[in-house]
């Protein structure tokens, strides 16, 4: 991608950017740099995804089609919403966590900027190690949530849950990481002035991901361990057979499946709060009830993961306190979505295309909202469980949702990060054909749902009333996907097309980030602003309130800011990390149809415990020199 | 505003014609439709559905008319000068979450009731069926004293309740005949239960009622195909159907009996099928055969005896079907037998007769096909027994 060059940092001031080298970026502990790696890879993973989504589209386009084998299918969906899930939105969302928070709260980096370059490249490599499963014919085909005892080493006796498995548990580390240090970032490093009641609603979602990433991720990492114990020594957690309880796993997975789901959607949430004001040029509509409903909904997020296990058969009692949890948070997200249109209320709206994205995640998301109260009450998911109905709920909120509001944030962000705006004309048909390509596919799946079309169907049958909705969706399917690479040629040209530079506040917004330069310098602050109120860079422009821009800071600015030096342990030591759990991927025992269960299998556990030690050596030496870096000279 | 808000509340009304709408697809040509609930299980869910669906559509339309006059009312008409700087209202805030909180209330009180109406027990005297999901069928036994055991094809009495005991010896599947109310997921190690009482109408003597399901949990290879039916028949005509299913089937051509036996024996069928009336089928693995002259599909589904409007085969057209599935039932529906998914069907069908193949990787030849006489004799004999 190329950018126009960077402005001159200012005369007076000596800070020495990193090099724009491939060992510059590997070397990176830039929050800004580790942003924009996020983000490439991100929507490669996201490209990746949406193929095997029209690979699945292709084959239900007409009835018993056999573009596609049963196995082959069951793969494209599994690894299209692990992709989608792990590998796309979450690290699209951690794109801006990285590149937005420390400039919304004033700040020149991440607390732990080598961890937070440790975190991307365990990302990056456990994206890769699941997916290179492709090469050892072994993609994983147990459906993102991983079932047990599907996961069986009976039942699935190959690598394939192995390779699913471990990734998972690669991924988690990243995620840990990163929340980890989000948390202490933002509790930590916030200008001078900035209370907890002025940090920027963005910041305040991203605060409440980090949360729930920190305790969630754990719970699943857990219900991985046990199973990769099952799968690797014969262990009897999740297997019937010897007294192991498979739903064991599914309490597992939801306690962490369900906060999942607001660790998609808070982000774009975030992302909408900032974006809506700025465009209706007006404060968010009561800031305090968006922030304490997000908070709300993180907590209550916990306590409503068996709504996805009504059919289970918990009995009436437990059903009826997750309905009514699960009915419960839909009160704090009806409040955001009032909130929102209070702000636009007696606004100036203007329609550039990511206002347009934001204000369509509104709409859709209200739509995908409402479908899922429907679920909420036990008796109506007992027909809607695992239908297409809620297949057509879930991409309201998870494309309708979070992928729009992502989008919106990249037609907002862009000009910051690379210092151009996209281009408006493109981006505006990008956005029209997306927004109609993503409601003819998912709307008829409302249909097909109450028509009684079950999820993870390689076929159904003709004559029973699913080809039509089935080939609208199948139209739908291409037609948003040409909406999604308009966007992305928009993203890939519009650096060659722009003739102006953006200036450092193209859009006339109110907090922090606009007020230096775009893309800021290596060091964001030269000096870091004083702030009073919750919109410190409008209240400078339209209510002459104190100066937070970098311009109009009075007093002689500092001759030298201090920026932690390049580092290549982060990535070294994310290599070792991937040694130390492929060595677990060697470690898998064998079924043996003759006595029913695992075998513990003495060649490959010598075979784990070598890699995996040698991974864990050089892990734990290459942390210790990481310790051992010298900073004084910052 | 005025015209606007008029339009916006006739809107709910559109909403009730959107849920009359149910009447586009009418259960006859969508016979897995979930709307047109056929017994008492079935209201309840239906009820609920219809109840919250108004509400959303209610909810859905306001919202949307509230977003499309905001855009257009306060959009930027250029002029100059800042718009009033609002930073909220608490007093409107508090209002509009307690909008919200009273449409909760109204939903999760019949909610939890309905709850509790679904989870309550069966009467007494309810017909009870296990029912056993297997890869990738289904098993039904009879334990109301009749010993029935019947695969892939449930017969059930009108105005009876019945009572289902779920459960798996492989994975989790999940039963779904979505005209008889929700589904319920069939987990090994545990039983689940629902009881419903079929509310239709048929007349004694009269063809049975037909409902279709399917396996809603995803179970591996063949999840789609699992699919099941339902026949819901006069109670006199139910006990009849039970009467025949445990006595052996009378053919027409006792030829076709003699051979068609000797071959289930002499080629292990009976090892893994039961045919009430052969002594040499007992077998417990694979679905139960019995009456298989009856059924309206091979391979639980897989390969329906009709063609794709739903009018029924001709005989000729059975034997067909049934010939290539005897001849190598993967080209129908793959991970039938351990030869197209090594390892993994670990319950699979053993057609290609020669085991000593048997866990290994190695294609089966064209020695190891049945041969077509004894494919012949074979579906002669399978679909004479009605």
């Amino acid at each position: 991608m190329s950018s126009i060059a960077a402005p001159h940092a200012d005369a007076h001031v000596e800070s020495h950017g990193e090099a724009d080298t491939l060992m510059g970026w590997l070397t990176t502990v830039d929050h800004k740099r580790i942003g924009k790696l996020y983000l490439y890879t991100s929507l490669t993973f996201f490209v990746l995804g949406g193929i095997e989504a029209l690979f699945i589209r292709v084959q239900l386009m007409m009835p018993n089609m056999h573009f596609v084998s049963a196995q082959t299918y069951n793969e494209l969906f599994t690894m299209h919403a692990t992709t989608m899930v792990f590998l796309a939105i979450m690290p699209m969302s951690a794109a801006f966590f990285n590149y937005v928070i420390p400039l919304q709260i004033g700040a020149r980096d991440v607390v732990f900027p080598r961890l937070n370059a440790f975190s991307y490249w365990v990302y990056l490599f456990g994206g890769l190690f699941i997916n290179s499963s492709f090469f050892f014919n072994a993609f994983p085909d147990g459906g993102w949530f991983g079932y047990a005892n599907l996961t069986s080493g009976k039942y699935s006796p190959g690598f394939s849950i192995s390779f699913w498995a471990i990734g998972l548990l690669i991924l988690g580390v990243s995620s840990m990481a990163a929340g980890v240090n989000f948390i202490t970032t933002i509790l930590n490093m916030r200008a001078p002035g900035m209370t907890m009641f002025r940090v920027p609603v963005f910041t305040w979602m991203s605060l409440v991901v980090q949360f729930l990433v920190v305790l969630s991720f754990p719970m699943v990492t857990v219900g991985l361990i046990l199973l990769v114990f099952d799968r690797n020594y014969g262990t009897n957690f999740y297997v019937p057979e010897t007294g192991g309880d498979p739903l064991l796993w599914q309490h597992l997975f939801w306690l962490f499946g369900h906060p999942e789901v607001y660790i998609l959607i808070l982000p774009a949430m975030g992302l909408v709060s900032e974006i809506l004001p700025t465009f209706a040029r007006k404060p968010l509509f009561g800031a305090p009830f968006v922030i304490f409903s997000g908070i709300l909904i993180g907590f209550i997020g916990f306590g409503v993961w068996s709504h996805h296990m009504f059919t289970v058969g918990l009995g009436p009692v437990a059903d009826s306190a997750f309905a009514s949890s699960t009915m419960l948070i839909s009160i704090p997200t009806a409040v955001k979505i009032f909130n929102w249109l209070a702000t636009m209320w007696g606004g100036k709206i203007r329609f550039t295309t990511a206002n347009l994205y934001a204000i369509s995640f509104v709409a859709m998301f209200t739509l995908g909202g409402l479908s899922g109260v429907m679920h909420a009450s036990p008796p109506i998911d007992l027909q809607h469980q695992d239908s297409y109905f809620v297949v057509a709920h879930f991409h309201y909120v998870l494309v309708g949702g979070s992928i729009l509001g992502l989008f919106a944030g990249m037609y907002f962000y862009w000009p910051k990060m690379f210092g151009y705006c996209l281009d408006e004309t493109l981006g505006k048909i990008g956005w029209a054909v997306m927004l109609f390509g993503f409601n003819l596919t998912f709307f008829p799946m409302h249909f097909l749902g109450v028509q009684g079309m079950p999820r993870r169907y390689y076929t159904y049958d003709a004559g029973v009333g699913l080809e039509l909705w089935n080939l609208v969706a199948t139209i739908g399917a291409f037609t948003l996907a040409t909406g999604i690479l308009i966007a992305l040629i928009n993203f890939i040209t519009s650096g060659r097309r722009a003739t102006q530079r953006a200036g450092a506040d193209p859009w006339d917004a109110a907090t922090l980030e606009w007020s230096i330069a775009s893309p800021p310098d290596h060091y964001n602050f030269a000096k870091l602003p004083r702030v009073h109120s919750d919109r410190p860079l409008w209240d400078e422009k339209h209510e002459g309130g104190p100066a937070v821009s970098q311009a109009k800071i009075a007093g002689p600015g500092p001759h030298h800011v201090p920026m932690p030096p390049p580092s290549y342990w982060p990535i070294i030591a994310a290599g070792f990390l991937i040694m130390i759990f492929t060595g677990f991927l060697l470690g898998k025992g064998h079924y043996d149809a003759g006595t029913g269960s695992v075998v513990f299998d003495h060649a490959a556990f010598i075979r784990q415990v070598v890699v995996t030690g040698i991974g864990a050596l050089g892990f734990f030496a290459t942390v210790l020199k990481w310790f051992g870096e010298d900073d004084s000279h910052r | 505003m005025n015209r606007a808000s008029r339009l916006v509340s006739v809107l709910p009304l559109l909403a009730l014609a959107v849920l009359a709408g149910c009447s586009f697809w009418p259960a006859e040509t969508n016979p897995y439709t979930t709307i047109h609930p056929s017994t008492d299980f079935g209201e309840v869910t239906q009820h609920m559905y219809s109840m919250v669906a108004y509400w959303v559509l209610v909810i859905a339309i306001r919202v949307f008319s509230l977003l499309a006059f905001v855009l257009i009312r306060f959009r930027d008409d250029g002029s100059p000068g800042n718009p009033k700087q609002v930073h909220g209202n608490p007093q409107l805030e508090f209002a509009w979450t307690m909008l919200p909180v009273a449409i909760v209330i109204a939903i999760t009180i019949p909610t939890i009731r309905a709850i509790f109406q679904i989870g309550d027990a069966a009467p007494q005297g309810s017909v009870e069926v296990r029912v056993v999901g297997r890869r990738w069928w289904w098993a039904f036994e009879y334990k109301d004293g009749s010993n029935v055991v019947t695969a892939n094809e449930l017969h059930l009495p009108v105005g009876k309740p019945v009572s289902l005991q779920l459960d798996s010896d492989t994975v989790i599947h999940s039963f779904w005949v979505p005209r008889l109310g929700g589904k319920r997921d069939a987990v090994p190690g545990r039983t689940n239960r629902i009881w419903f009482t079929i509310k239709d109408k048929v007349e004694a003597g009269a063809a049975p009622l037909e409902y279709l399901g399917e396996c809603a949990e995803y179970c591996g290879d063949e999840h789609a195909r699992m699919r099941m039916r339902v026949y819901a028949h006069d109670p006199a005509d139910f006990t009849q159907w039970q009467t025949d299913m445990t006595t052996p089937a009378t053919f027409a051509d006792p030829e076709v009996q003699a051979k068609g036996e000797k071959r289930f024996t002499e080629l292990g069928c009976g090892g893994c099928h039961t045919v009430v009336g052969n002594s040499g089928a007992n077998g417990k693995t694979g679905p139960s055969l019995t009456r298989f002259g009856q059924r309206h599909s091979v391979g639980a589904g897989a390969a329906p005896f009709e063609h794709d409007d739903r009018t029924p085969f001709s005989e000729q057209e059975k034997i067909d079907v049934l010939t290539k599935w005897l001849h190598n039932p993967d080209d129908i529906k793959l991970g039938t037998t351990e030869w197209s998914n090594p390892g993994r069907a670990i319950d699979g069908m053993n057609i290609p007769r020669e085991t000593s193949h048997f866990g290994t990787q190695d294609a089966p030849s064209d020695a190891d096909y049945l041969t077509d006489e004894e494919i012949h004799d074979l579906v002669a004999y399978l679909l004479a027994m009605k």
